[in-house]
C-alpha cells in the first residue's frame, strides 16, 4: 500500500511527530535517548522480552548473543548449504513440470519455498525442506507474522491476534516442540560434560537455552524464534517481491539492461540496493524519548513523547539520493549515505540479518546476499511478469506487501 | 605479527556495536564514521571482543587480521 511521503495518515501512528529528514531521523535511530516505541498492541501478545523490544544492556547482551548466527562463515554455510541448494531443487521441480514450455508460478509462495530451509536453519527447525513442510512453515509464519504487525491491519485487530496466537501455538506443536526439546538435552548433555561445545547446533534456539537466564519464562526461545522467522522469511520475500516490480519496470523502459542484468553482476547489485532504498516494510518506525532531547536542527522532543521516522521520505532526499530520487534507477550513484538509505535502519536496532541480505556490500571481498542469489537464478531461468495475471497487493496490511506476484520463466 | 583490529572506513555507518563491546579498542567520534582502533598489542579478551565486534557490525566494517 502506497502512501504519501511526507506523511502517514494511518490510525496508530495519528497525533504522532513525523520525522521525514534523513539526518534527523539517523540521529534519533543512534541517539541513547531513544528506546523502541512500537509494537505496544503485538509485543504483550507475541513479543514480550524479545530482542525486537529491548533496549539498554539487555538488548546489547541479546544481540551480542544472537550475533554468533550472522558470522561470516555462518553466512557463507547458510548460502551454499541451505538456500542455494533449496533456489536450485525449486527450480528443478519447476523444470519437471515445464516440461518443454514456460511455466506460470506465483513469486510470492516460490520465494517462502526457497528461503525456508535457511531461516529454519537459523532459527534451530528440523527437516524443513521443499513441499508441504515449507508451506506450512510459510501459513504459520503469515498468520503470527500479521500479529506481530497488527497495529498497520486494516482488519480487525483483535481476530488478527487471536489467529497469530492460533498459528504459534500450532506451529509450536508442529515443527517447534521437537527440535527445541532435543537442543534443550543437548545443551544439558554439554553442561554435563556429556559432549564437546562443538557438537552443539549453531542455531538461536541453542544459543538460547546455552545462554538462558534465570528470569526469562520457558516460552521465550518461542517467541523469539517467532520474531527471527518473521524478519528474516516475510520481510525478505516482501522486499524481493518489490525487487522483481522494479526491475521488470526498469527493463520496460531499458529493454536493453535485461541482458546486463545477467552478464554484470554488479548491474544487479546496484540494482538491488536501489530498490531496497524503495523499499518499506513497516510505513513508520516508531521511537520513544527517555528524556526531553533537541535534535542537531533545533527540533524538541519531550521525555515519554513518541516519534515516528518515515525511512521513506528520508531515502528519497533529493540532496542525498538526486532530483529523480523518487524513482528506481540502478545506474544511481550515491555519496554521503548507503546506496539503501535506511532500509536496514540504523544504531543499535539495526537489522541484525543485514548482511545476509545485502552480502558483502563493497570492498575486494564482496558476495551475494540472499536476495541476490534467489535472483540471478530466476532471471537465469528466463523470468519474466505474467503479462495476463497482474500482481495482487496485499490489502490486509499497510505493509508494502503483495498477495501474489504471477511470473512466467521461458528458460528453464 | 600479532592480530590486530581495523575498520574499513568506507564500510563504518557508526552504529556503535564495536565500541559497545569493545571500548577499549575502539572509539567513536561525534557518532561520526568511520570508528577509530585505539589499540595495539591487544590482550585475549581483546581480542575476544574485537571477534565479537566484528559478528556484531551489520556494515561488517570490522576486521580481526592476524
Amino acid at each position: 500500500m502506497q502512501f504519501a511521503i511526507e506523511r502517514v495518515d494511518v490510525p496508530y501512528v495519528a497525533g504522532l511527530q513525523q520525522l521525514t529528514d534523513y539526518a534527523e531521523i539517523n540521529e534519533v535511530l543512534r541517539s541513547r535517548s531513544f528506546v523502541q516505541g512500537a509494537f505496544d498492541m503485538s509485543a504483550p501478545h507475541f513479543l514480550t522480552n524479545s530482542l525486537l523490544i529491548l533496549d539498554g544492556p539487555e538488548h546489547l547482551e541479546r544481540r551480542r548473543m544472537e550475533a554468533h548466527l550472522f558470522s561470516k562463515t555462518a553466512l557463507a554455510a547458510y548460502k551454499a548449504d541451505h538456500l542455494e541448494p533449496m533456489v536450485d531443487a525449486a527450480i528443478a521441480d519447476l523444470r519437471l513440470e515445464a516440461g518443454a514450455g514456460v511455466v506460470r508460478v506465483d513469486l510470492v509462495p516460490l520465494l517462502r519455498q526457497m528461503l525456508c530451509r535457511m531461516v529454519a536453519k537459523i532459527a534451530g527447525l528440523d527437516d524443513v525442506e521443499l513441499g508441504e513442510p515449507a508451506n506450512r512453515l510459510a501459513s504459520y509464519v503469515d498468520k503470527f507474522g500479521a500479529g506481530m504487525t497488527v497495529e498497520w491491519a486494516t482488519a480487525d485487530q483483535d481476530r488478527i491476534i487471536d489467529e497469530g496466537l492460533a498459528a504459534r501455538a500450532e506451529f509450536e506443536r508442529d515443527l517447534f516442540r521437537k527440535p527445541a526439546a532435543r537442543r534443550r538435552a543437548l545443551v544439558e548433555d554439554f553442561r554435563a560434560g556429556g559432549i564437546a561445545r562443538e557438537e552443539l547446533p549453531k542455531d538461536l534456539i541453542t544459543l538460547l537455552y546455552l545462554h538462558w537466564q534465570e528470569d526469562w519464562d520457558d516460552e521465550l526461545p518461542l517467541r523469539e524464534t517467532t520474531a527471527l522467522l518473521v524478519g528474516s522469511m516475510q520481510t525478505t520475500s516482501q522486499a524481493t517481491q518489490l525487487f522483481v516490480l522494479n526491475l521488470f519496470s526498469w527493463f520496460a523502459d531499458h529493454p536493453e539492461d535485461r541482458a546486463r542484468a545477467e552478464q554484470d553482476p554488479e548491474f544487479l547489485r546496484r540494482a538491488l540496493y536501489e530498490s531496497l532504498r524503495l523499499f518499506v516494510a513497516s510505513p513508520v518506525r516508531i521511537r520513544r524519548a527517555t528524556e526531553d532531547v533537541v535534535l542537531a536542527s533545533g527540533r524538541q522532543i519531550a521525555e515519554g513523547e513518541r516519534v515516528g521516522l518515515l525511512y521513506r521520505a528520508a531515502n528519497v532526499d533529493r540532496s542525498l539520493f538526486g532530483d529523480d530520487a523518487l524513482s528506481f534507477n540502478p545506474h544511481r550513484e550515491v555519496e554521503g549515505a548507503s546506496p539503501w538509505g535506511l532500509a536496514f535502519g540504523g544504531g543499535m536496532h539495526a537489522c541484525l540479518g543485514r548482511p545476509l541480505v545485502t552480502g558483502i556490500a563493497s570492498g575486494e571481498d564482496v558476495t551475494d546476499g540472499t536476495m541476490l542469489i534467489i535472483i540471478r537464478r530466476l532471471l537465469a531461468a528466463g523470468m519474466e511478469l505474467d503479462p495476463h495475471h497482474p500482481p495482487i497487493p496485499d490489502d490486509s496490511t499497510f505493509y508494502d506487501a503483495y498477495a501474489s506476484l504471477p511470473v512466467v520463466l521461458r528458460s528453464l | 605479527m600479532s592480530p590486530r583490529a581495523e575498520v574499513d572506513a568506507g564500510r563504518c555507518e557508526a552504529m556503535g556495536f564495536c565500541v559497545q563491546v569493545a571500548p577499549t579498542v575502539f572509539a567513536l567520534e561525534g557518532a561520526r564514521p568511520p570508528a577509530r582502533v585505539v589499540a595495539t598489542d591487544l590482550s585475549d579478551e581483546q581480542l575476544e571482543h574485537v571477534a565479537e565486534a566484528e559478528d556484531m557490525c551489520p556494515a561488517q566494517a570490522i576486521l580481526l587480521r592476524s
